[in-house]
């Protein structure tokens, strides 16, 4: 177990190098001069040349790359072309919003998303089990854009009981709408999961043999299949996590919630090439590192894992 | 009991032993899945005669005095901001979506079958290193990826294609390299080669045609969500520039007055969620005909 997670987080090395060295890499090819973007056009060819020099774009691809990630390293992720604030720091500043949509959603995702599983799976066959299936293939098929918009629409500007957009002061209202969206948005696959987690486990000969002893329904659900079935469901949790936290950036645009994933787009409409790289980087590393938990809680949940 | 045990045999006989006859028999008897083939069959039909079926031009029939108006009889889906016809543009945006799911698919296949056959037939050392980038492109948040290399190469609609076919490889080529391993062991494939087969033909004539359910199955469901994703490009202005009528960018303007014009959200959204509907059911029933051990 214990080679198992050494070997593991070791993997984590070359991984963020390989992830960070293709990131600078296709950022190093976004058209446009940086230098000129920054003094704007006007300004003398000197002036330019020295934004240039200052910020090393002169020099070669892997110096670049190696300064940037030593810098990186140090949790100096460098500054905005635009407003020159330090990424690092509006990072932290965001990241907390973030944190706070992604975990309300979890919760939604983790209530609606497994129960509604279970039942279904459950009464399988039956018109609640059709009924659900149904609701979410639509669920998985309506994009989050469009589920935020029509939700924002029907709360906020039809029956004006929830705010349309933005954190105002920060209050948990605010919130309801975009976690509601993000939750529900994920909780349908996880509703579908769970239910064919269930099914699966529901046809093994033991869940036969526990019925034939004449155990009660009930305990057959709830100790014998459901125990089973939580393996995948728990993974399938904590990839939730990593799925949300790098995934809120359409939900956070929708509702002018200022995250991660708002900044992020932000700076890719202007182009703002430290910001991109900064943020990239830093939910790359995130979403890595929720990979890495839930490996390990697999191997935690699930001791037929052979760790070799 | 005689003429039963005939009859039975009589049916065995007429039955086809191809399983692909058996699966196809399958997925014509599942509703869902019809449905969800009649579905995308609309929605083919509707993209290819767009420009018979508009009533209006999407981006040259412009009437600012008309514009915001609801839907109404001359306008079925009401008119955007400039005074054109949504119902037009949400026609015309099928073109886009449905072109971008199958091409960026092809995309996902080329590169995936081609690395994953090298990775799974020849081992060793290409295998090492195909895998070793795969594990780092799977490190990568996928909708992240895609955004990258929109910014990297310029937005467009061909970048679009590459963007999100190029996201998926590593999945596809996981799969594949899965198959190959297992079946070029196999009898049929020892066969070819003691046959005096090159590698080039065991590979696409023997072990390729033999590993094709899963890679169809994943490659319908990869068109949906392929479809959902160029939504959210175009959503966020990486996809096909305007005037280009896409659902995503429709979306994406259309936001903006959405307090006196919901239609605007309304139609193309509906349009997204139909069409990624479709291939859903038809995804799961052919996943259901194919796999049947996979069947819930």
């Amino acid at each position: 177990m214990l080679t198992y997670l050494t070997r593991r987080v070791l993997l984590l090395i070359p991984v963020m190098i390989g992830v960070s060295l293709i990131t600078f890499f296709l950022l190093y090819f976004v058209p446009g001069d940086v230098a000129t973007t920054i003094v704007g056009d006007r300004a003398s060819d000197e002036a330019i040349e020295k934004v240039r020099a200052e910020l090393g774009l002169d020099d070669p691809f892997h110096q670049r790359y190696i300064s940037y990630m030593s810098n990186a390293i140090r949790g100096d992720l460098g500054k905005s072309y635009i407003n020159h604030r330090r990424v690092a720091d509006e990072i932290k500043r965001r990241f907390p919003v973030t944190i706070k949509l992604a975990s309300l959603s979890f919760l939604i995702t983790v209530v609606v998303g497994t129960t509604v599983g279970i039942i279904s799976a459950v009464k399988q066959n039956t018109l609640l089990d059709r009924f659900v299936r149904s609701i979410t293939l639509i669920g998985v098929s309506t994009p989050v854009i469009f589920f935020g918009l029509l939700m924002m629409y029907i709360f906020g500007v039809w029956l004006k009981i929830l705010p349309v957009s933005g954190i105002g002061n920060g209050s948990f209202k605010y919130f309801i709408l975009p976690s509601t969206v993000l939750g529900l948005n994920s909780a349908v696959f996880n509703a579908r999961l769970t239910r064919s987690c269930m099914l699966e486990v529901i046809r093994q000969d033991y869940i036969r043999t526990a019925r034939s002893k004449g155990l009660s329904e009930r305990v057959v659900i709830y100790k014998h299949a459901l125990r089973n079935a939580m393996i995948p469901i728990i993974t399938n949790m904590i990839m939730t996590i990593g799925l949300l936290l790098v995934g809120s950036a359409l939900t956070e645009i929708v509702f002018s919630l200022p995250g991660i994933g708002s900044y992020t787009m932000q700076a890719v409409f202007a182009r703002d090439i430290p910001v991109v790289m900064g943020c990239f980087l830093f939910q790359a590393f995130i979403f890595v590192f929720a990979n890495l938990f839930v490996d390990i809680a697999y191997a935690i949940v699930n001791p037929r894992i052979k760790f070799n | 009991m005689e003429s039963t045990k005939e009859i039975m045999v009589e049916e065995k006989v007429k039955k086809s032993n191809n399983p692909w006859v058996i699966a196809m028999g399958r997925l014509r008897r599942d509703k869902s899945a019809m449905h969800g083939l009649y579905i995308i069959v609309f929605l083919t039909f509707i993209a290819v005669f767009a420009s018979f079926l508009s009533p209006y031009h999407p981006i040259n029939d412009f009437n600012l005095d008309r514009a915001f108006e609801g839907p109404s009889y001359q306008h079925w889906f009401g008119t955007d901001w400039m005074g054109r016809d949504v119902l037009s543009r949400v026609l015309y945006g099928s073109r886009i979506s449905l072109t971008v799911g199958l091409a960026s698919r092809l995309v996902t296949l080329s590169i995936g079958i081609t690395l994953g056959a090298i990775a799974g037939y020849f081992r060793g050392i290409p295998d090492m290193i195909i895998m070793r980038i795969a594990e780092i492109m799977d490190a990568f948040p996928n909708f992240l990826f895609a955004i990258a290399i929109s910014i990297a190469i310029g937005p467009g609609l061909y970048t679009v294609f590459f963007a999100l076919g190029f996201v998926g490889w590593s999945g596809m080529c996981r799969l594949i390299r899965g198959q190959v391993l297992a079946l070029r062991e196999m009898e049929f494939v020892e066969a070819a080669r003691s046959l005096g087969a090159s590698d080039t033909r065991i590979i696409f004539k023997e072990i390729l045609p033999n590993c094709m359910a899963p890679v169809i199955i994943s490659t319908t469901m990869g068109i949906s969500s392929a479809i959902m994703s160029e939504a959210a490009l175009s959503f966020l202005g990486l996809g096909a520039q305007p005037p280009t009528p896409t659902w995503g960018s429709m979306m994406n303007f259309g936001r903006q007055y959405i307090y006196n014009a919901p239609h605007l959200v309304i139609f193309p959204g509906i349009a997204i969620a139909l069409t990624v509907y479709g291939f859903n059911l038809f995804g799961d029933g052919l996943r259901d005909a194919l796999d049947p051990r996979m069947k819930d």
